[in-house]
């Protein structure tokens, strides 16, 4: 019964893990409530630039449209509600090519729609603000909850500089943060849905999103020093409510989060250094019982240097996971019970005019072999029991208008878990999972 | 992979550059457009409007405070405009601390942080009446400091 959780509950974070092909991204919404482009917020969405990270700090507020507005008798603003809901519409549709044909499945695959999302967001009050997505996914079928991010938010002074400070209740670590360094915002910002992904990845990269519920504290101060305290608590978006002993994956107590940043610019040059990460300790299955224990340590680099019309940007992280896989090790799921896991990204945009995007990434996926933890299984498993992989991401993107995005994306992958070539031990290599990926992704 | 897909793809391929050439040429026939050509003026009434806030000291303190908040990011620390949220923006931020802002009245600046104008950000609804006047306040102080 313990391996069966053990399984369940590396399927269900495997799964959850390779099935987000999507981002989500900032909202034609905001563009109607600020009464400003796209451009004011970002290079080429969904990627933010100096204004949108101020627009996001600020708890969504800043609005430029007429409101429903009420004071009481004390001059106290007691209402300041937009007169239309700040509802918007996105929609992705893809074509995939993989280099050679999964076993058993079909090849040059549509998606329409990969993903289809409804937002809501904008000004709630003056002070507080939401970014909420409705997701309809076609492999599951179905909405869901997706990103959601509710802020609040104000500004004072210390020590005679400026201090934003606020509080973000969010249901996927990293989707509240500013930049594009972290996981939930990161490149690629689209992907296929249909491709085999590396069997590993950390937890922090997608394994907790809209399975927790967290409340943080966050503060910019003199707009050099960012820092942001959370705590994440299980809430499993189509899990038994509460989680009971047919819950996997459930959180332990609470779970923190921290993020600090430094940011400055110099020049036209603006540089950000951070650190990221959380500790989690979680039941595989059911609430009783020894634990899993997954540590994310994560420094992440942003830069940034517009050129005339253009714009230069990177971004880098590497996350170094510990484990300590205890329930998991005992129930038979793993060969020894701290294997730790490594993972880095590194990618450089340019972008002209806002229209026309490049970028060329580098990621790389390496950690302590297990063959049970990473199982040997047709095109998705390791022969070698090794999850190390590594490739590059090359992207072209073309935006005809600042709302809709046209890409091709190339992933080619170098090693596969673990190995170059026969990485399943059925004779697939690492380079019959490249693919090319054609999307249109329309906002309105 | 099949001929007949490999053929699909390359044609995908091959419309996806000729848009994006298209739009590299569109890109090239707009890029001598001078984004200054269309001057900001505040209406004549906004002129009439008289700061209540107009030497009080405290208040120039507190749109400081404002100031480098939200507004530094695309003004620069010392209203130069040259703030980094500003430098892809078209027309770029004001030079607060130039003849061509510090001339207009004080009731101008504050019609023109009230109302904005893409790419500047409205602020009536986000700043009251006092914080904008306190903002007026201290965009006065950049032209000392010129």
């Amino acid at each position: 019964m313990k391996t069966n959780n053990f399984i369940l509950y590396f399927l269900s974070i495997t799964i959850i893990v390779l099935c987000i092909p999507y981002r989500s991204f900032a909202i034609p919404g905001f563009a109607r409530q600020t009464n400003l482009s796209c451009k004011s917020c970002h290079t080429i969405f969904p990627e933010l630039n100096a204004f949108g990270r101020l627009f996001k700090l600020n708890g969504y507020t800043l609005t430029a449209v007429e409101t429903i507005n009420v004071t009481d008798s004390l001059d106290n603003n007691t209402l300041n509600l937009l007169k239309t809901a700040q509802l918007s519409a996105m929609m992705q549709n893809s074509y995939t090519n993989v280099s050679k044909t999964i076993p058993g499945t079909q090849n040059n695959n549509f998606a329409f729609p990969q993903q289809l999302s409804i937002f809501l967001g904008g000004e709630i009050t003056p002070r507080i603000g939401a970014f909420i997505q409705v997701t309809y996914d076609d492999q599951g079928a179905a909405f869901g909850l997706d990103n959601t991010d509710i802020r609040y938010a104000d500004q004072t002074s210390l020590a005679d500089k400026s201090l934003i400070y606020g509080l973000t209740l969010n249901n996927n670590p990293t989707v509240q943060d500013i930049w594009n360094s972290t996981p939930a915002w990161g490149f690629p910002y689209a992907s296929s849905s249909v491709v085999p992904s590396p069997i590993a990845s950390t937890l922090i990269e997608g394994g907790l999103a809209q399975n927790v519920a967290g409340l943080g504290i966050y503060a910019l101060w003199n707009n050099l020093i960012y820092g942001e305290v959370s705590l994440y608590r299980s809430e499993k978006q189509g899990g038994p409510h509460p989680p009971d002993s047919t819950a996997s994956g459930t959180i332990k107590s609470l779970a923190p989060y921290w993020r600090l940043a430094l940011q400055f610019n110099a020049g036209q040059h603006y540089f950000e250094i951070g650190t990221f990460g959380t500790s989690v300790e979680m039941f595989p299955g059911g609430l009783n019982g020894l634990t899993d224990k997954f540590t994310d340590i994560g420094i992440d680099f942003n830069y940034e240097k517009p050129f005339g019309d253009n714009e230069f940007t990177l971004h880098a992280s590497f996350i170094r996971e510990n484990r300590s896989l205890a329930a998991t090790f005992n129930s038979g799921g793993a060969m020894g019970n701290s294997p730790a896991l490594n993972s880095f990204k590194v990618v450089g945009n340019y972008y002209i005019n806002g229209m026309i995007g490049f970028s060329l990434g580098y990621f790389m996926i390496t950690g302590d072999a297990d063959s049970l933890l990473y199982a040997p299984a047709a095109f998705s498993g390791s022969s070698s029991g090794t999850p190390d992989s590594g490739g590059i991401i090359a992207e072209v993107n073309y935006l005809p208008w600042m709302n809709t995005k046209f890409g091709i994306q190339y992933v080619a992958y170098t090693k596969f878990n673990g190995s170059s070539s026969n990485y399943d031990g059925n004779g697939r290599s690492a380079s019959d999972n490249n693919s090319v990926y054609v999307i249109a992704w329309l906002a309105f | 992979m099949k001929k007949s897909y490999l053929k699909i793809l390359l044609l995908f391929i091959a419309l996806f550059f000729v848009m994006l050439s298209l739009g590299i040429s569109s890109i090239t026939r707009n890029s001598n457009r001078n984004y200054q050509s269309n001057k900001w003026v505040a209406p004549k009434d906004a002129d009439k409007v008289v700061n209540p806030l107009k030497g009080n000291a405290s208040e120039t303190s507190k749109g400081k405070g404002l100031f480098n908040t939200q507004c530094a990011t695309c003004h620069g620390e010392q209203g130069k405009g040259d703030g980094p949220g500003g430098l892809q923006l078209h027309p770029r931020p004001q030079n607060l601390s130039s003849e061509e802002v510090q001339k207009q009245t004080d009731g101008a600046l504050f019609w023109k942080i009230t109302n904005g104008r893409p790419p500047m950000a409205s602020y009536k609804y986000t700043f009251s009446d006092k914080q904008r006047w306190e903002l007026v306040n201290y965009v006065r102080e950049f032209h000392k400091k010129k």
